[in-house]
């Protein structure tokens, strides 16, 4: 006697692969040739997507993914968007992104209060400074000279007045925060401002890597020696303070870092930093903790924590 | 050097609990944990490597923001899952959004490619591409459902969960998503000569 009832359905068939049918399908299955070919077609399908695994990511790029996503943490809460509670399709008015795109992200970052304090403080030191430099070229910039000249061979006896000596700080302060404006031999001069020294004394670069993997593979063991920068490849010592300020609160290190260095990738300007810390992995293992920043921006470009061994 | 602060919990509860009480070690912990899942998720049904990138990003962050959020009412991986195809189905919708310009000079022009076969890395790569190939052709509702069944091992009730969409709907797009794949995939068993071109 033939079955009367339809033959079973791919739902039901799919639905039995899955155990997630009604028991009488199995049944059925079990007495129909037709079915079972079916049924054995279907379960091929996930057989195939599981032999071929997708392939893991690099550490380089694990780390870099981590890392931006590790820096929105400091996000305002309120500032950003529901994620995980909405579903991505169905929205009223169009579709609205469950998540925002890296580079709006990045865009609405907003840097903690002291943060900007701080940097609106140095930015106004760093305008008065200019200021007044510029005021005393205004002037008179022979005479100016000649004072400065006076000034050389009488060394602080005298010559010349309060204010040229006011501007002459204001530009060493000048130049010793901004490395850019300075002569290679005012560099390696102590500053004028900080108690301790600015974090770009000695900052040396590890030359240019065409990717973060090449300079992560440069890293992986020790911070090279590099070669001496010249004071145009150095970036702001407040810039260097920000970002290590900055990664630190990020990556909740406790102590400064033990190497500074500079690089570039692909051309673009990028400070190392390594810090001595407790592995993330296993707190009684010291290692090293490396980060790569955009100095501009600070955003972590690459994190990675040196093998222990 | 400063002491070393203590370890991160080992089991995910607490991992969990540390991170939204704002432990970064133990945050960093949780995504890289489920990062392989997450970009597993994004590379199947994004079907390439760079969007499958940026979907990851995306839903990384997405973790990192959410975590706040996040009540317990499902599992932790479920949630994660959740965020991932959702930054998949965004991410495909930008790319259709995205022009789509080819290189001038193999526009319409098919391209020869090397003939392996017979090397087991190529057949591989080969089979590799058809699963890529096979799943870019079916809808993304449908394919979805397939890769979190099928590579994520979620249940029905799981995926419904992911999907919003009822237990009903998950069997429903996950037999006829493995119904067009086998299609799509018995039609890639044939030899790769003799498969139409798109100027045959």
């Amino acid at each position: 006697m033939t079955d009367p009832r339809p033959p079973l359905t791919d739902d039901e068939l799919s639905g039995a692969l899955d155990g997630e049918t009604a028991p009488d399908v199995s049944a059925r299955l079990a007495q129909d040739p037709a079915a079972q070919q079916r049924s054995a077609e279907l379960r091929a399908v996930g057989d195939t997507l599981r032999s071929h695994p997708v392939a893991p990511l690099d550490p380089t790029t694990v780390d870099q993914l981590v890392s931006r996503a590790l820096a929105e943490a400091d996000v305002e809460p309120g500032s950003e968007p529901e994620t995980g509670s909405e579903p991505a399709t169905g929205q009223p008015g169009g579709p609205s992104p469950v998540v925002t795109p890296l580079a709006p992200a990045r865009a609405r970052r907003s840097a903690p209060p002291w943060l900007v304090a701080a940097a609106v403080v140095v930015l106004v030191a760093v305008g008065l400074g200019l200021v007044w430099s510029g005021q005393r070229d205004d002037r008179d910039q022979a005479s100016d000279t000649a004072a400065l000249a006076v000034d050389e061979d009488a060394g602080s006896g005298g010559g010349s007045d309060g204010s040229d000596q006011e501007s002459a700080t204001s530009e060493d302060e000048v130049s010793a925060g901004r490395g850019d404006d300075a002569p290679a031999a005012e560099s390696d001069e102590a500053p004028v401002t900080g108690e301790a020294p600015p974090l770009t004394d000695g900052l040396r670069s590890l030359g240019d890597f065409p990717d973060e993997a090449a300079l992560r593979s440069a890293l992986a063991s020790t911070v090279p020696t590099g070669r001496s920068t010249t004071s145009a490849e150095v970036p702001a010592s407040d810039e260097v303070a920000r970002c290590d300020t900055q990664v630190r609160h990020v990556f909740d290190l406790p102590d400064p870092p033990t190497a500074t260095v500079l690089a570039t990738i692909a051309d673009e300007e990028v400070l190392v930093f390594g810090y001595e810390r407790a592995s993330f992995e296993d707190a009684s293992t010291p290692t090293t903790f490396v980060t790569v920043v955009d100095p501009a921006t600070c955003t972590p470009r690459l994190s990675f924590e040196r093998d222990p061994g | 050097m400063t002491p070393p602060p203590p370890p991160p919990p080992a089991d995910e509860a607490s991992l969990i609990a540390a991170a939204r009480a704002g432990d970064r070690r133990a945050l960093d912990r949780l995504l890289r944990d489920h990062q392989p899942r997450i970009h597993a998720v994004c590379r199947r049904i994004t079907g390439n490597d760079a969007d499958a990138l940026d979907a990851t990003q995306d839903a990384l962050i997405a973790v990192v923001r959410g975590l706040p959020r996040f009540d317990g009412r499902s599992r932790f991986s479920t949630w994660v899952y959740r965020i991932a195809t959702n930054s998949c189905l965004d991410e495909l919708r930008r790319r259709r959004r995205r022009p789509v310009v080819g290189l001038p000079e193999h526009d319409g022009v098919p391209i020869a490619l090397p003939d392996h076969r017979g090397s087991p890395v190529a057949d591989r790569v080969v089979d590799g591409l058809a699963v890529d190939a096979a799943l870019a052709a079916l809808p993304e509702d449908f394919r979805a459902a397939v890769v979190l069944r099928d590579i994520c091992e979620l249940d029905y009730a799981e995926i419904a969960e992911v999907l919003e969409i009822p237990a009903g709907t998950v069997r429903s797009r996950i037999a006829r998503g493995r119904a067009q794949l086998a299609s799509q995939l018995a039609g890639n068993q044939t030899d790769v000569r003799e498969r139409p071109t798109s100027t045959s």
